[in-house]
């Protein structure tokens, strides 16, 4: 009986030029796959990428992976070459939070596998190791974040004055983002709120007399809320002809764009500052 | 003047409101860090003190016979 153990080891014996070890068995590449996907839908990839990482690997380990990638979920099915078995697995996209570090660390952990350098065990640990890993410190990003938004600030022509009042401003309303978030609350909701304190505050500037440009300052004290990651990658979804996902990301981030509006706009309005 | 009086109403609000939302963390988090420290020495895991917490109304009004809270609880009208 030619079992995929025996097919896979057969092929490891032939293939003495190919450094990388045939995983044991179809199922556990089903599954080690479905999680990576999940884990890189989650951490803000595209649909591209998530494609490509997760069939060059499929490719080193001589099985075939297709996928379905809906906003939410991702049906994978994984077959042997020659198509006498498949696995399909349907998973659900982590709700893990935005992170280009392990966005890149799980590109890279693809990259090794089709270069030969890890096996499928090893790949394994280091999937385990990244996804373990811990979250930025909280205050880094909060005060670079902070800094961040105050260039901005600066490359609009603002002056001095109005960069440290969109400086504090943000620092509040990052603060206030990071709590809320911590403890679950409705991301929209949450961008409502934000927004209101930051251009508040913001508003500062002109309330006290402070500089020559309080008007930027306001403008550019909620541009750290604006959702640059979901428009870029509802575009580059478009582009790769994956509508539905593009679809659902720019919905997502139309409507926290509005969300954002709505809290500058009561912002402005109790600050008693005219929008036009 | 009225027309400045809501604005600087409103900046006071909002700023007290971060200043005192700042020093009620920090002073939770020394809180709970001295409390850790005191039971790293006693040698026991003793919980922080939560001077707010959120939690259902059942918990505050409990009265002997009431009926146990499930996660089932869809509606409290029918009991049937």
């Amino acid at each position: 009986m030619n079992t995929m153990a025996e097919r896979l080891q057969t092929v490891e014996i032939a293939a003495t030029d190919q450094p990388c070890e045939a995983p044991s068995a179809l199922k556990e590449i089903s599954l080690f796959l479905s999680d990576y996907a999940s884990w890189l839908l989650g951490c803000g990839s595209t649909c591209i990428r998530l494609e490509h990482n997760v069939g060059r690997m499929a490719r080193a380990w001589n099985c075939q992976a297709v996928m379905t990638i809906l906003p939410r979920h991702i049906h994978m099915t994984v077959n042997s070459l020659d198509h006498s078995q498949s696995f399909t697995y349907i998973t659900a996209t982590g709700c893990n939070g935005i992170s280009f570090d392990i966005n890149s660390r799980l590109s890279s952990l693809s990259w090794e596998v089709a270069d030969g350098r890890i096996d499928f065990n090893e790949a394994r640990k280091r999937f385990s190791a990244i996804t373990a890993s811990k979250a930025e410190n909280a205050n880094t990003v909060l005060l670079l974040a902070s800094l961040a938004n105050a260039s901005f600030c600066r490359l609009f022509g603002g002056d001095w004055p109005a960069m440290s009042v969109v400086f504090l401003a943000t620092l509040c309303g990052m603060y206030v983002k990071q709590l809320m978030l911590r403890r679950r609350a409705d991301l929209r909701v949450t961008f409502i709120l934000c927004a209101f304190i930051s251009a508040v505050l913001g508003a500062g500037a002109g309330l006290f007399g402070l500089g020559h440009t309080p008007e930027i300052a306001v403008a550019t004290s909620v541009l750290y809320l604006v959702p640059g990651i979901p428009f870029l990658n509802s575009f580059s979804d478009m582009l790769a002809g994956h509508y539905i996902c593009s679809f659902s990301r720019f919905i997502h981030a139309v409507i926290l764009t509005c969300c954002l509006s709505a809290g500058l706009c009561a912002g402005l309005l109790t600050m008693n500052l005219g929008m036009f | 003047m009225i027309c400045l009086d809501i604005p600087l109403l409103a900046w006071c609000v909002v700023a007290a409101t971060m200043v005192a939302l700042v020093m009620v963390r920090t002073f939770i988090y020394a809180n709970s860090r001295l409390h850790r420290k005191n039971s790293a020495h006693a040698g026991k895991a003793t919980p922080g003190v939560k001077f707010f917490e959120i939690g259902s109304e059942r918990e505050e009004f409990f009265l002997p016979g009431d009926r146990n809270v499930t996660a089932k609880d869809y509606s409290d009208e029918y009991d049937g």
